[in-house]
């Protein structure tokens, strides 16, 4: 099925499998932020955004993605820098692996919530895991990021 | 799963045709939990242009479109408290915003929390050739005949709740219970093997919780144990009747 879509503001026209996730299409277009993870939607690591909307890449059909505009971190390249040096300086990254995932999150979480508590960010970031740091750390940077950004309770 | 053919009908009318022509197809609403079954599908029936993403708040009830995500019941302003309880946390955000009510409906899931929560509020379904049905007969039929569940009537009970044991915050619950009062307390039990029940009970005392689930199977699985299950249900349907002060 021949499907258009919007990455990052930029066009692509592309032929997908009816069955072919949204992952894999980003994956062959160049994206290769957007990784796999646990490929069944637990896990939170392929998260993009589409048409504003959190989703996990590795369980949306590509063609529901036909008309939609989706962002990966690709497109949010000053933001991503930003999110990740709040993380980094809480020492709440280590392989990296989710981090694209979680920045997306972050982005998103920023975008529809206002002044988020810290029992807000939990409950938006629960579907994000992360094996390697533990929570509290990420918790801290983000706290910051959002202070930063002028979206925090506290 | 593998698909040969995806059909996206625009009308509800041509996806029930494509839906009863070919009994071997398949309808896909998030698709979430459909895409983890290992086999070929030959045709693919997916209801997202179907306009079925709503919420309409007709006063003493709300309607809800079999395509609402589960985050937009987590996020509205006009649903019982039972049935947003029972969606925030399952799986993360992202989840949340792919699956859908009447995937999670018609999926007839034994863990399901949102059924948990829409027995006790005495939901009725619509579906395009059925019309009306109450979804405790549903869940009771064991082969139920092939139909698109358009949308979820729910009814604006005063108060309504919902409680769970998960072990850990995003994952299945091991036991889910949902309550309110029509009449008499109305009391959904999910998550135990055999799907979602409902049960009644005029009274709420520790006594009145034990007769009400004497009769209810809470089997064991590898997960839980039906001891420890119905251990955790009459603690958690003991809070929600004590928490009842704080009912919304
Ligand atoms: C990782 C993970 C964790 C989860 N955790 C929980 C949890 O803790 N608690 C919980 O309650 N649920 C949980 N779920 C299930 C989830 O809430 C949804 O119920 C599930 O994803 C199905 O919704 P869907 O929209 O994706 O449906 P689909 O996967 O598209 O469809 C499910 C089934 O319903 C049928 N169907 C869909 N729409 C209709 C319709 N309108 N008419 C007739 N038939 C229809 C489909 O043919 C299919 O058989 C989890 C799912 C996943 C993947």
């Amino acid at each position: 099925m021949e499907i258009e879509l919007t990455v990052n503001d930029i066009q692509f026209k592309t032929l997908v499998e009816p069955d072919e996730m949204l992952l894999d299409t980003l994956r062959r277009l160049g994206f290769k932020s957007v990784k796999r993870g646990c490929d069944t939607t637990s896990c939170g690591i392929c998260s993009v955004i589409v048409d504003g909307k959190l989703v996990p890449s590795c369980s949306y059909y590509s063609v529901r993605a036909a008309g939609k505009s989706v962002l990966t971190v690709e497109g949010i390249q000053e933001e991503a820098r930003r999110i990740g040096a709040y993380l980094t300086a809480e020492g709440a990254e280590q392989c990296g692996f989710c981090s694209p995932g979680l920045v997306m999150a972050v982005y998103a979480m920023k975008n529809e919530l206002r002044n988020p508590t810290l029992a807000d960010i939990k409950h938006y970031l629960a579907g994000n895991m992360c094996r390697c740091s533990g929570y509290e750390g990420q918790h801290r940077g983000i706290l910051k990021y959002l202070e930063v950004c002028g979206n925090a309770s506290q | 799963m593998k698909i040969e053919k995806m059909l996206r009908p625009s009308s509800l009318s041509e996806a029930y045709s494509a839906y009863v022509d070919n009994k071997e197809s398949v309808l896909m609403a998030g698709g979430v939990f459909l895409r983890l079954q290992k086999r070929e599908v030959p045709c693919v029936i997916d209801l997202s242009l179907l306009a079925l993403d709503y919420v309409k708040d007709e006063g003493n009830l709300v309607k809800i479109g079999a395509m609402t995500t589960l985050r937009e019941i987590e996020t509205g302003d006009v649903l019982p408290q039972a049935l947003q309880r029972s969606v925030c946390q399952i799986g993360g955000i992202g989840l949340r915003n792919v699956a859908t009510v009447g995937g999670s409906i018609c999926g007839r899931y034994p863990f399901s929390d949102i059924s948990t929560a829409l027995l006790s509020l005495g939901a009725k379904l619509v579906f395009y050739k059925a019309g009306e049905v109450a979804i405790e007969a549903y869940l009771e039929e064991e082969h139920p005949t092939r139909d698109i569940l358009i949308e979820v009537i729910v009814p604006k009970l005063g108060k309504s709740n919902f409680m769970c044991f998960k072990s850990v915050y995003t994952d299945f619950s091991l036991i889910s219970v949902a309550v309110s009062y029509r009449d008499e307390w109305c009391v959904g039990i999910g998550s135990r093997p055999g799907g979602p029940i409902l049960v009644k009970s005029k009274a709420t005392s520790e006594k009145d919780i034990q007769e009400m689930l004497k009769n209810v199977s809470f089997g064991g699985d590898n997960r839980a144990s039906g001891d420890y299950r119905k251990a955790l249900a009459e603690a958690l349907i003991d809070d929600a009747f004590k928490g009842v002060s704080e009912w919304k």
